[in-house]
């Protein structure tokens, strides 16, 4: 993965299955009335705010942060479900705008997503066999209905739902969300995508059965050769399963790099914060959590300064004045904080 | 004395054409200032245990069996006579406390309506300076009182949920699955409030909830529970760092860890058994890899594991070899 922050649109390359340059979303609040009475308009909410990042193929950025710090909009922004407000996102070099309008099909084969809740996902009056066959007879896949049926029952199996004709004709109410979850997957993955963005997949399943779903999805990806971007706010899960991690905050990514270099030694703040936040399995081992006080901030008007300035335990005059930009440490290891690049 | 005693314990929700099974023979001690974690996949009976307990589930399901709180039968208790423990010395904490507090009251008039049903000559200036002291307890601003709860933040209400319960003194707080949907950062500072007070009350905790970790981090004993049963029970340090039960084994190994290699996380495979059925051996012996013949004859009982120094049961045929 190519971390460099500042390259320039024009060298869209097609090395890079995505490729995102300074990409913002901001929402607008129409009306806010104040405490005096006022109404004032147009406050922007800036739930994606300028992140730059590019993937080569095969490869897996995990995504982590808090609720609310814009990573779900990010994911959304990726396989084009929003509009970005400013910046570009391209794909193989193209934007991802113009693709998306002239071919609308090949782009959604080619860019997939897979979505937290599992039941929300299939429509609970189709049978699993309306909901397999839609994406076969859309995309032409498989010449005949004969053959369409073989490969239904093949995604059946991998999920393992044996024997797989059994469950052709079941509704989603019938499995459980593990099975389901499976299924999503695999149908995703079998429109061999280039690129495919997992939001959160496992935090609705259990854990006896999350493992499972992890490891298969990892083997799809690499066995298919796709780029992953995988959003969680689960770090054990995100480390697991990534090459690179991305931690976001209030929109901005705050550090990026391979995910050992980032989440075990950490740079920023935020970082540290949420990693020594994250509870131990073993009971003999009780890490200092650094505390740090407050909810995270709505993302309206923020800044001048640092995002995380206002909860940062080592927060200092100049971190309020502007924000900090992106910069390498080493080894491909990105950190937004004044205080990391001074050394 | 033990603070709450649960001896041998039934659930079973009684349906028109069949029963499902989802609490049984549990045993259950709370030593006085213990914190207790109740751990297991969905289904496995560990909502149902504790709510059972407090009574306070629907009609269809029939509890049997004891659950002594001070020598008192808490099952067979009139409902008066529940209506003085409940808040008063046992409070719970749910899980989605959106839920909990009603959406067109101020959180204010809310907490002041449960003081005065239980301390019903409480004055204004009592009740307000009681709920003051509350909201510092679990580090909130004094103007949450004129706030409604939509006007909150998840982890606000997760405050006012365990400021509410801890607002008669308690003598014991169930928590069900008080942290799940919460951020990993206001996660670990209610946890940490949650442990400040347990110090400084003396509560004893119950703690409800399928995230190991979190057991591992505020806990010090630890049940297992699966498919209504409970598979292993002792100190954290025993059980969650050198797990005799195959099932506690595989919830251990289906977190993927912080630290070391990243290829050793496996799933357990299979699904929860049909609650409805009672079989012959051991609930977990068809997704057990270590079963035998015997496993799925014969029940296991809770034996005692370990060198003795704690006390620690496993239910298991293999008792940890």
């Amino acid at each position: 993965m190519s971390l460099e922050v500042n390259r320039t649109t024009a060298e869209g390359s097609e090395d890079y299955v995505i490729q995102l340059n300074n990409v913002k979303k901001w929402y607008i609040q129409k009306k806010v009335q104040k405490k005096d009475g006022k109404t004032e308009r147009r406050q922007h909410i800036k739930a994606v705010d300028g992140v730059s990042f590019s993937l080569k193929r095969g490869e897996t950025l995990g995504v982590i942060g808090e609720s609310g710090c814009g990573k779900s909009t990010l994911g959304r922004l990726l396989i084009h479900l929003e509009d970005p407000t400013s910046g570009e996102i391209r794909l193989f070099g193209q934007p991802s705008d113009v693709l998306l309008k002239k071919d609308p099909l090949k782009f959604r084969r080619n860019c997939q997503m897979i979505f937290q809740n599992p039941f929300d996902t299939f429509d609970p009056r189709y049978t699993l066999r309306k909901i397999l066959m839609e994406p076969l007879k859309l995309h032409n896949i498989g010449a005949s209905p004969q053959e369409r049926l073989d490969l239904m029952l093949e995604i059946l199996e991998k999920s393992g739902l044996t024997p797989a004709k059994d469950y052709l004709d079941r509704h989603t109410h019938e499995l459980s969300g593990g099975q389901l979850q499976r299924i999503a997957i695999l149908r995703s993955m079998l429109l061999n995508p280039s690129f495919v963005v997992a939001d959160e997949p496992v935090s609705m399943l259990d854990v006896s059965v999350r493992a499972d779903i992890i490891n298969m999805l990892e083997s799809l990806v690499k066995e298919k050769n796709t780029a992953l971007v995988f959003i969680s706010h689960d770090i054990a899960t995100t480390r697991y399963i990534s090459d690179h991690v991305a931690v976001m905050y209030l929109g901005r990514i705050v550090e990026l790099g391979p995910t050992d270099e980032v989440l075990h030694n950490p740079q920023h703040p935020y970082t540290k914060v949420l990693i020594s936040n994250c509870a131990s399995l073993n009971p003999l081992e009780r890490r200092e959590a650094i505390e740090i006080q407050g909810e995270p901030p709505t993302p309206i008007n923020t800044g001048p300064g640092c995002y995380f300035a206002p909860r940062c335990y080592c927060a200092e005059e100049q971190c309020s004045r502007e924000y900090p930009p992106l910069v390498d440490i080493g080894g491909g290891h990105l950190v937004s904080c004044c205080k990391c690049c001074e050394k | 004395m033990a603070l709450l005693e649960i001896k041998n314990l039934n659930i079973t929700y009684k349906m028109k054409d069949k029963s499902v099974y989802a609490v049984q023979d549990a045993d259950i001690t709370l030593e006085s200032q213990d914190a207790v974690g109740i751990v297991g996949e969905s289904g496995s009976g560990k909502s149902t245990l504790a709510m059972g307990v407090l009574r306070l589930l629907p009609k269809t399901a029939v509890t049997e069996g004891e659950a002594l709180f001070e020598g008192k039968n808490l099952l067979t208790l009139s409902q008066d006579e529940l209506s003085k423990v409940r808040w008063n010395e046992i409070s719970v904490v749910f899980q989605k406390s959106m839920n909990a507090l009603s959406p067109v009251h101020k959180i204010g008039k809310q907490m002041e309506d449960v003081y005065l049903i239980h301390r019903p000559k409480a004055s204004k200036q009592e009740i307000r300076e009681r709920i003051y002291e509350l909201f510092r307890i679990v580090n909130l601003s004094e103007r949450v009182y004129e706030l409604y709860p939509h006007e909150l933040s998840g982890g606000m209400m997760q405050r006012i949920s365990i400021a509410l319960s801890l607002i008669l003194n308690p003598k014991l707080l169930v928590l069900d699955e008080a942290t799940t949907a919460l951020d990993v950062v206001t996660q670990s500072q209610i946890l940490r409030e949650i442990m400040q007070l347990q110090e400084k009350f003396h509560l004893t905790r119950l703690m409800i909830t399928h995230d190991v970790s979190v057991v591992a981090s505020t806990c010090n004993k630890v049940v297992v529970m699966y498919a209504g049963r409970i598979m292993e029970k002792g100190h954290v340090e025993d059980v969650l760092v050198n797990p005799k039960h195959p099932y506690t084994q595989g919830l251990l190994k289906s977190f993927p860890s912080f630290h070391g290699e990243k290829t050793d996380l496996r799933g357990i495979p299979g699904s929860l058994p049909d609650l409805s059925v009672r079989p012959e051996g051991c609930v977990f012996a068809p997704r057990c890899p270590y079963a035998t013949d015997e496993c799925r004859n014969k029940m296991p009982e809770l034996k005692a594991a370990g060198d003795g120094k704690h006390e620690w049961q496993v239910a298991c045929h293999r008792n940890g070899r």
